[in-house]
């Protein structure tokens, strides 16, 4: 099992690490750390480690959390200090870009190229890669109702969840959201034509 | 029954304090049920 | 009500038909009820866990969903616990403390009833969310917010189910306290009651302190799904953490409810086949006193990795760590009840002596997870699963077993087949093994419980887990055999039925009338258990 995003952590080096969650009790464990700890709604939790060996550690969720538990993985890179710092600086050019990304207007395929990335990451677990979702359980988005009605409702869900969804507010940036309900829009045989763009998931919040 | 009055008769007193022992219990049970829910209402 | 007993003057004089289950205020027939329930009830979870297992015999995804599977881990948790070792224990109680302690009836017959015609609707309740939309409970039996809260309509079901349940075990509780205090025999003072009358009323008192606390927590997430209450939500105030330790506080006595009296059961079978009495009975009930008292202040060894102040994980682990004393003093003793005893083997006995050996390697790596420090490690994986299961399965589930054979000639008046019972046993304690440790090696490597596909790299002792799961439950189906041969005859069982039988129930005749010591029996020193 793989991550697309695996923690980077210097070697030789006490390491903390903080958990919480934002929509059930997860637990964070790689077992060759030596411990786990929850990671609980409203709660942070601290824990630390000294890592001697770099290479890829691997661990996976320790505490039910729902119909895909058993596929939650977690990766963990340890690299000497100065590979470390090589990545924080190329992370903070990242989230330099991410944030610039908020303002601009995107076109409609810039959106929907992003928003299937998001989609296929986030979204497919439930709703599955084609749209039809699981009949009685998760919605089919390919001609739903939310996805086909006003953009402000299916924004509002998105943000804020409903019964089985979780909220996406804190998870994804309002680029992320903006593109993946573009793409939800304009996928599939739903053909709204509309584009939404940060600005406007921004103003939702 | 045998005759001679020796049986284990359920004499309506043993039968009252049968039943007052189970509502002694219950209420008791009751007081934790509602007991914990108190303590968690803040 | 129980005026009714006194009426009778013909001491077999029975209702007949269907009035006779449904309206019973008989401790034998209501009894009888129980176990068989609890039987039926053991292939429902039975069914559930060869659903667990068959998904898990190899890697990926074969037979079940994800969110079925945990329905099926919640649900066969919840069948087993509350529709099976509960129920049986029950229905033990109701069998054999009247007649232990020489009283005509329970003290509540028609609570009685009512105790256990709650249970076919709890489980009808509970076992309907398995069709419902959004399926059944799939958040765990420990029922942890937030995830429960989204289970989807099962969610008022599985309460209820819950209060349910909670109700009739506290009248069962209430009834086994009124009979045993107000109804003993003259001559029978507590001291010489029977191993298995003591642990059952400990085991009461447990679920009188503890099944109100369970209620309680079930209540407060109804009214957090539907009335907008946030005890557990931390969005309007609340704590998840706290329906954790409000749950644990219920659920560590709650194994103490399973496994006591699985101790009284053994404690009257180990004296009975080594033809010495019970090593060091005061001890017994001390020891048996002392894990229930301590099992109120363990509960956060279940949580450890919660996130708790360093003192308090302290306590706890101390705490923990110190119901190795009375639970070590109740295994010596048992082993000092054998030690030169002229000692047979025959079925009961076997089980009896598996669970002894079993129930201590569950109770060891039960102190290897109360350090806290090792259970940051072994802490919701596989390790865990073979740890309760080697208490609940080895333990409590065996000494029911023990229990049956070793009463069943009693309660039928036939003795079962010994040799298809010595089948049952080597059958179930080789697979029952093959079955779960395994799963030791499992937790140790790293698998979490819970998660319906692994790592290729757990692959073959999953394998073979799986194997001894389908040996284990498909063998299970002999002991139903083995049962209904008994009831419709065999071999005449005398009175005593074993040789080194003493106490009460074995001066009844096999079959007991329907109305039994209904002339109370002078108890003394020499009459008494041993």
């Amino acid at each position: 099992m793989n991550v697309d995003k695996p923690i980077v952590l210097p070697v030789g080096k006490k390491v903390r690490l903080l958990t919480t969650a934002n929509d059930v009790i997860h637990a964070w464990w790689v077992p060759a750390l030596g411990w786990k700890r929850d990671a609980i709604p409203g709660f942070i939790n601290d824990n630390w480690a000294i890592i001697n060996e770099p290479g890829t550690y691997r661990g996976q969720c320790a505490e039910l959390c729902g119909k895909d538990h058993g596929f939650m993985p977690i990766v963990l890179k340890a690299v000497p200090e100065d590979e470390y710092n090589a990545w924080v600086e190329e992370m903070k050019v990242a989230q330099a870009e991410a944030a610039s990304g908020a303002d601009k207007e995107w076109t409609m395929d810039e959106l929907k190229t992003k928003g299937e990335e998001i989609y296929k990451n986030t979204c497919a677990v439930c709703h599955q890669a084609n749209g039809k979702g699981v009949p009685g359980t998760f919605p089919a988005l390919d001609g739903g109702a939310i996805v086909n009605g006003p953009a402000g409702e299916h924004v509002k869900q998105v943000l804020g969840g409903k019964n089985l969804m979780p909220a996406f507010a804190g998870q994804l940036s309002d680029a992320d959201i903006a593109a993946v309900i573009t793409y939800e829009r304009n996928s599939w045989s739903n053909q709204t034509g509309d584009v939404v763009q940060p600005k406007d998931v921004k103003a939702a919040r | 029954m045998d005759q001679d009055g020796q049986a284990n008769k359920i004499t309506p007193e043993l039968a009252a304090k049968n039943r007052r022992t189970a509502i002694i219990i219950g209420l008791i049970a009751l007081a934790f049920y509602a007991g914990f829910i108190l303590m968690n209402l803040h | 009500m129980s005026y009714a007993t006194t009426h009778d003057d013909h001491h077999d004089h029975k209702p007949t038909g269907i009035t006779r289950w449904l309206f019973s205020t008989n401790h034998k027939d209501i009894g009888t009820m129980y176990l068989i329930f609890a039987l039926i009830m053991f292939f429902v979870g039975g069914a559930m866990a060869m659903v667990i297992r068959a998904e898990l015999f190899q890697p990926g995804l074969q037979f079940v969903d994800p969110l079925f599977f945990n329905s099926m881990t919640t649900m066969h948790a919840l069948v087993m616990i509350f529709g099976v070792v509960m129920p049986a224990g029950v229905g033990l109680a109701n069998w054999q403390i009247p007649m232990m302690v020489g009283a005509p009836d329970m003290a509540l017959p028609r609570m009685n009833n009512m105790s256990f015609w709650i249970l076919p609707f709890a489980f009808t309740l509970l076992l309907s969310t398995l069709f419902m939309k959004g399926g059944a409970p799939a958040g765990g039996w420990t029922m942890y917010p937030p995830l429960t809260l989204q289970t989807g309509d099962a969610l008022p079901f599985l309460i209820f189910a819950v209060h349910l349940l909670g109700i009739s075990s506290i009248m069962g509780a209430i009834n086994i306290i009124a009979t045993v205090f107000n109804m003993r025999a003259p001559g029978m003072t507590f001291m010489r009651l029977p191993l298995f009358v003591w642990t059952w009323i400990i085991t009461a008192f447990l679920l009188i302190a503890t099944m109100p606390v369970l209620a309680g927590a079930v209540t407060m997430m109804l009214t957090d799904k539907f009335f907008g209450t946030s005890f557990f939500g931390a969005a309007g105030g609340g704590d998840p953490v706290m329906f954790q330790h409000v749950f644990w506080f219920f659920g560590h006595p709650e194994v103490y409810i399973l496994i006591l009296p699985a101790f009284g059961i053994v404690s009257q079978i180990l004296p009975t086949f080594a033809r010495k009495p019970l090593f060091g009975y005061e001890s017994m009930v001390y020891a048996a006193a002392a894990i229930a008292f301590l099992s109120f202040f363990v509960w956060a060894h279940h949580m450890f990795t919660v996130g708790m102040p360093l003192a308090g994980e302290l306590f706890f682990m101390y705490a923990t760590m110190s119901i190795a004393v009375p639970t070590g003093v109740k295994i010596f003793n048992w082993m000092a009840t054998m030690w030169k005893g002229s000692m047979t083997f025959e079925t009961p006995m076997l089980f009896a002596v598996a669970f002894v050996m079993l129930f201590s390697i569950g109770g060891f790596t039960g102190l290897m997870m109360g350090i806290t420090p090792a259970d940051f490690q072994y802490h919701d994986t596989y390790f865990i699963v073979a740890h309760f299961h080697y208490v609940l399965v080895t333990g409590a589930v065996f000494a029911l077993m023990a229990g049956v054979y070793f009463w069943i000639p009693k309660w039928t008046g036939h003795m079962y087949d010994e040799t298809l019972g010595k089948c049952h046993f080597w059958l179930s304690v080789i697979f029952v093994n093959v079955l779960f440790f395994p799963q030791h090696f499992l937790g140790l490597a790293g698998m979490p419980r819970r998660i319906p596909d692994y790592n290729v790299q757990f692959a073959d002792w999953n394998m073979v887990s799986s194997v001894g799961g389908f040996v284990y439950g498909f063998s299970q189906l002999l002991f139903v055999y083995i049962v209904i041969k008994c009831i419709r005859g065999g071999a005449k069982a005398t009175d005593q039925v074993w040789e080194g039988a003493h106490g009460l129930e074995w001066t009844l005749p096999s079959p007991p009338p329907f109305h039994t010591f209904t002339i109370p029996p002078q108890v003394t020193d020499a009459t008494a258990h041993s």
